[in-house]
């Protein structure tokens, strides 16, 4: 029984860390119609900041995690300003850029200080103990933000104002634009606010694993998979999608082996698909 | 007119510096070049690692033209290296390999550890009939075997390490009776499991289940950890993996309760393994590596650490060893072969008893095991971390791959 709640506890844990990862990704997709391919980097990126700051200046662990967040969050104004919005409602030409800002940025990280083994020190250490299982602090606190930052975007967007702004330009920027909306500053917060969650994922990530400059490549398939399965244009829907990727993601490698597993997940979203097009709760593409 | 004429003159002299500077130097150095070819990840997945194993190359290179260069039918020789970036894929290997052999001409390849890469390189390697001295095996007859007779591994390589890290495993924890065993599911798995199982039996050990092998993309360990956990073997071994997985390994098995030893299968350094688990998950971890103050350190690892960390400005010693003994390795069997024929230094490496290596004076082996005598097997230190401090455990001095 103890090990059926493990696997279940894990499950649940292992879904949090999707749905953190996913949640920009997803953000900046359903709003700003961009294929951010450079999320994983962003991601990744994110991390080695708040490594920097934690770490070679002494920061405060969690200052340094706010700290990261913001610093990407200015970074995702630029990009933008600068890389996005030159090929706005030009699909192809955004993903070719983001594409592009993926080995921009890990070469850079790679060239710097991507020769050394980093972890970040863990936020919470210590071990929950309960009757005889034990769960990482580090891991309940990685799922309690994931879940937390969920519920807040969510909230963000159908109850603010910017909020649904956002939801306006992600439905028909034009008509959006007719209305008085600036489609470009609410792209710009959007940007922001993918990116300076990627750096809240990078780094509980990299305090729970570890920092290296090829980590965003792994968790950025995660994040596609999720969105894929929640439905384009549904945030609230990555709840469920991370949660079905990753509870296969930890039970089947228990009973079987890692291609087998692989192949089995991806096939059960092919399955989910054929059936749903658009996803699980996704609105259908025009 | 002027005008003219003074660019003529600035022309004619930018010209002579072009072409005659190059001249004047050739001229002034009598050695002539040993063009060895590197290949290495620079870029993709595991270049963290893989671009250090460069820097242990470029060492080897300095190390050997310091100390007079290579002497071949009393003509000297310094070594060049020429790096090639194989980008961590099986695709990038063999693009890279063709630029080295068709584009740069080179007769000798050092370098390349992941199974894939050392076996896609091959494909190029073999029929052109270049030399090659790989860096690691994993096992896998693609790599290694009767239909590579070029290629030689200048290192224990994973079976190495089942031998000796299995008999260290018995003899340090006698008590030891069954293993679960993990292994990165990147082909090699079918061919490392006989050996495990039939190197754990000459110790009276047995596996526990199945090979618990787990992909190279993944994320969390923590599904393959309690697997392992459930099986409670007296002790779980590791083969192969780099640092980051391996630390990330070892985390979540002890998250995941389990308390008993586990034994490395390959060779890193332990500090690496601190990093990404932690000081609470660092007990009872041990490996193949060097502590970096391990006081039977050989004056040549002095070398490479001191002026390796002068140079690169970090510590990964381990790795600039694996990327040094290629190039010293393959020098050695050129300046025994007396030639620079590949064929003749082939039949000159396969004929050598003994080779030296940073770790010491080491044997040429692997007939039985590979089907070849190309295998360079040496000593190795084994390092640990108990209590989240790394420690040296003493070196296995007699390895021996049959």
């Amino acid at each position: 029984m103890e090990y059926v709640i493990e696997i279940a506890i894990n499950a649940i844990l292992l879904s949090s860390m999707y749905i953190l990862a996913a949640s920009g990704f997803a953000l900046v997709l359903s709003i700003m119609g961009v294929l951010n391919f450079a999320h994983g980097a962003l991601y990744m990126v994110g991390g080695y900041v708040c490594y920097q700051l934690a770490i070679e200046y002494s920061i405060n662990l969690y200052v340094s995690l706010i700290l990261a967040a913001g610093i990407m969050a200015f970074f995702g104004i630029l990009l933008e300003r600068f890389c996005f919005r030159p090929f706005y409602g030009d699909f192809f030409s955004s993903v070719i850029m983001s594409i592009a800002l993926i080995f921009i940025l890990q070469t850079t990280i790679n060239l710097t200080v991507g020769v050394h083994v980093r972890s970040l020190p863990a936020f919470v250490p210590g071990m929950f103990k309960m009757g005889g299982i034990a769960v990482s602090m580090e891991r309940l606190f990685t799922a309690g933000v994931g879940v937390s930052l969920l519920c807040c975007l969510v909230l963000f967007i159908r109850k603010t104002k910017i909020g649904m702004q956002m939801l306006a330009v992600s439905q028909n920027a034009d008509g959006a634009a007719l209305q008085g909306i600036r489609i470009h500053r609410v792209a710009a917060i959007a940007m922001a606010l993918g990116c300076a969650m990627a750096a809240i994922a990078g780094s509980l990530m990299g305090a729970l694993f570890d920092l290296n400059t090829f980590m965003g490549d792994l968790i950025l398939v995660k994040a596609i998979q999720v969105v894929i399965l929640s439905g384009i244009g549904s945030i609230g829907g990555i709840l469920i999608g991370g949660l079905i990727i990753g509870t296969l993601d930890s039970v089947l490698p228990l009973y079987t082996t890692p291609a087998i597993t692989q192949t089995v997940g991806l096939t059960i979203i092919i399955v989910i698909l054929l059936i749903r097009p658009q996803g699980l709760f996704g609105r259908e593409m025009e | 007119m002027k005008k003219f004429k003074l660019s003529g003159v600035l022309i004619a002299c930018i010209l002579s510096v072009i072409f005659l500077l190059p001249a004047a130097g050739l001229a002034g150095n009598t050695a002539k070049k040993l063009r060895i070819g590197y290949l290495s990840g620079l870029t993709g997945f595991a270049s963290d690692a893989e671009r250090i194993h460069l820097q242990g190359g470029e060492l080897a290179r300095d190390w050997i033209n310091s100390n007079g260069g290579v002497t071949i039918k009393g003509e000297k020789y310094m070594v060049e290296l020429v790096p090639e970036d194989h980008k961590c894929s099986a695709d990038g290997a063999v693009s890279g390999a063709t630029k080295l052999v068709y584009d740069e001409k080179v007769k000798y390849i050092a370098g390349t550890i992941m199974p894939f890469t050392v076996a896609a390189v091959t494909t190029v390697t073999e029929p052109a009939g270049v030399i090659r001295s790989v860096g690691y095996n994993c096992g896998t007859p693609q790599e290694f075997s009767t239909s590579t007779p070029y290629t030689f591994l200048s290192q224990n390589g994973t079976i190495g390490a089942i031998i000796s890290g299995l008999g260290w495993l018995k003899k340090n924890f006698p008590e030891t009776k069954t293993i679960s065993v993990f292994i990165p599911d990147d082909g090699a798995i079918p061919y490392l499991e006989p050996q495990v199982k039939k190197w754990g039996e000459k110790n009276g050990l047995t596996i526990k289940g199945d090979i618990i092998g787990w992909p190279l993309n993944t994320i969390d360990f923590t599904p393959f950890a309690l697997k392992a956990v459930k099986r409670d073997a007296d002790a779980v071994v590791m083969a192969n993996g780099w640092p980051a997985m391996v630390g990330n390994v070892l985390k979540a098995m002890r998250e995941a309760g389990y308390k008993k030893p586990v034994v490395g299968l390959h060779y890193l350094q332990v500090q690496d393994v601190l990093e990404v688990a932690g000081k609470e998950a660092s007990d009872k971890y041990y490996i193949h590596g060097l502590n970096l103050d391990d006081p039977e350190m050989t004056d040549m690892i002095k070398w490479i650490y001191d002026t390796g960390k002068t140079r690169y400005g970090h510590e990964r010693l381990a790795f600039w060893i694996e990327g040094f003994d290629p190039v010293y390795v393959l020098v050695q069997a050129i300046e025994m072969a007396q030639s620079l024929d590949p064929n003749d230094i082939k039949k000159a490496w396969a004929k050598m008893d003994t080779i030296e290596t940073a770790y010491g004076t080491s044997k040429m082996g692997g007939e039985k095991t590979y089907g070849l005598r190309h295998a360079v097997v040496g000593p190795r230190p084994m390092a640990g971390l108990e209590n989240g401090v790394p420690k040296s455990m003493g070196w296995i001095r007699d390895i021996m791959v049959p």
